[in-house]
């Protein structure tokens, strides 16, 4: 490996030989660069400047962060050989432009502003990402999923806690497996969200053309669209109730308690499908 | 939810069982004094009446007496269509609806309006079943659970015959991966910490129940194409949630 730590604020480490291991380091950043933060546990908040640097700053001199570059890949990560699970937190400021992936294992982690592709993969911990510009990814086994604003669509899944997506376009993907979701002002024309157990709320457009798909086992699911979309709505449930504000006109009635109809024209396609549950489709204000 | 919605909500959920005479004497007369004082449920009772009225004037179609004896015959034909070709059923307009309801959701409050159509299970299972009884069955069988080369029948509570061979074991397009998956975790268990091993066996367990709801329900209704695609669609998750336990497994290997 090209390890290219242009400005390293290099603290001697009381760990031994880490001979990356910074306190702060500011590392130049070139267009079309990937970071990775990996193996990271503790609190990490990543946020953008005007400028062509990575900076990064702990709240430990010993924390044993090192800072390396591969090719085009700038890797943050902790001195792990000896099997630490230290925590730290990090503060880190890059270019907006930046792709920033990050495998975390203990990991709160906060993302504000990067327009690059966001790809995060961790173990436990909250994860919050503000106002991203491309398109995010998010998988963590334990820990609450937030994303803000984002532009370029949203997958996201966590095992175990609440998702919750505001103010959103693009594609989105959303599963939990207990816990809530909540998609509050979607602008898309492909929504798919599943919970295992746990509640759907969504909000947002349903665009002609578009496909969306709500998917509950034990739970509720409340779809609440503007009066004058234009869809066919499949209903799918096993033990629950159905609830309507729109008038309903039913074109298939089968014996599993499925049944379609038109709002509008057909132009889009709405799926809901409770195993457990009330459905409610709700005329938004 | 204000106390009046909430009252009225206890009463329209009644209004289900009033209709198909589920309730006892003495609730049955308390749903009758309410409703002679209570022109919003005489409206709701008289919709719910009429969604099955016209369900049932679509016509049923006839099961077939032998359930399983035709399947192997029928297992690669196609499948009749569930849909009462150009049939239509309609249901209250906004204008027609009633006047309360539950509300609630979060992010949902602004966006809840006074009116309501609602659909009870009770009213979904009465209509569907005088419309289709039992030829989506084939569908089923034909829907991501393999057929049985042998047709183990057995009885199951209710009087429904099915192959249990079908509801007992995951889909074969899943089966593969899903224990070579169950055979990795396994193996690594040892290497995670106690805290991740409780964690992912607790999410296992939801998974696991969630997979054991669908087949208890595909036993009670065995023809049910949705419980079919909806066990399918949570085993497809219980491999993603393996492959998550894989990678934390690997993470910490």
């Amino acid at each position: 490996m090209t390890s290219v730590a242009l400005i390293l604020l290099l603290t001697a480490s009381s760990h031994g030989p880490a001979p990356w291991a910074v306190a702060d380091t500011v590392v130049q950043i070139r267009a079309g660069d990937r970071v990775v933060l990996e193996n990271l546990a503790g609190d990490v908040s990543v946020e953008t400047w005007g400028r062509q640097e990575m900076e990064v700053r702990t709240d430990d001199e010993g924390s044993g962060i090192s800072v390396r570059r591969s090719g085009s890949t700038v890797r943050v990560s902790t001195d792990d050989r000896k099997r630490r699970s230290r925590s730290v937190d990090a503060y880190i400021r890059l270019p907006a432009s930046v792709d920033l992936q990050v495998r975390g294992r203990s990991l709160d982690l906060v993302v504000e502003g990067v327009n690059g592709r966001i790809d995060v993969n961790n173990v436990s911990g909250n994860v919050r990402i503000e106002n991203p510009g491309g398109p995010v990814s998010v998988r963590t086994i334990e820990g609450e999923i937030h994303v803000i604003g984002a532009l370029g669509g949203v997958t996201a899944s966590s095992q175990s806690d609440d998702v919750t997506l505001r103010d959103v376009r693009g594609p989105v993907d959303v599963h939990s497996g207990d816990g809530d979701i909540v998609l509050a002002d979607v602008v898309s024309t492909s929504v798919r969200a599943e919970t295992q157990d746990g509640d759907i709320d969504f909000t947002g457009t349903i665009d002609d053309g578009g496909d969306y798909g709500f998917f509950v086992h034990d739970g509720d699911a409340t779809i609440a669209i503007p009066s004058g979309v234009n869809a066919r709505v499949e209903v799918s449930t096993f033990d629950g109730d159905f609830e309507s504000e729109f008038p309903v006109r039913l074109q298939r009635f089968t014996g599993g308690r499925e049944f379609d109809f038109t709002v509008g024209e057909p132009r889009a396609r709405i799926e809901i499908q409770v195993f457990d549950g009330e459905i409610r489709l709700l005329q938004r204000r | 939810m204000n106390r009046f919605a909430t009252e009225h909500t206890d009463w329209t959920d009644r209004l289900s069982d009033f209709m198909d005479g589920a309730l006892g004497s003495a609730e049955h007369t308390e749903v009758e004094d309410h409703l002679s004082g209570c022109g919003a449920c005489r409206r709701t009772l008289e919709e719910l009446r009429a969604v099955a009225s016209r369900a049932a004037e679509l016509g049923p179609v006839e099961p077939s007496r032998d359930l399983w004896g035709g399947i192997a015959a029928t297992i690669e034909a196609p499948v009749a269509p569930k849909t009462a070709g150009a049939q239509v059923i309609e249901l209250p307009t906004a204008g027609q609806r009633r006047n309360h309801g539950p509300t609630r959701g979060r992010d949902l409050e602004e966006a809840l309006a006074p009116r309501r159509f609602v659909l009870s299970s009770r009213q979904l299972a009465a209509a569907s079943l005088a419309l289709v009884a039992a030829t989506s069955f084939v569908t089923w069988s034909l829907r991501g659970v393999s057929a049985p080369e042998q047709a183990a029948v057995d009885p199951v509570p209710g009087g429904v015959i099915m192959p249990t061979s079908q509801i007992v074991g995951p889909p074969a397009d899943l089966a593969g991966e899903l224990a070579s998956l169950e055979a990795a975790v396994l193996d690594a268990r040892a290497d995670l910490d106690p805290n991740t091993v409780r964690v992912l066996e607790r999410n296992l367990g939801i998974i696991e129940q969630a997979i054991d709801d669908s087949r208890r329900a595909l036993a009670q209704d065995p023809e049910n194409d949705f419980l079919v695609e909806h066990l399918h669609r949570v085993y497809e998750r219980k491999i993603e949630y393996l492959r998550d336990a894989t990678r934390v497994a690997e993470s910490a290997g």
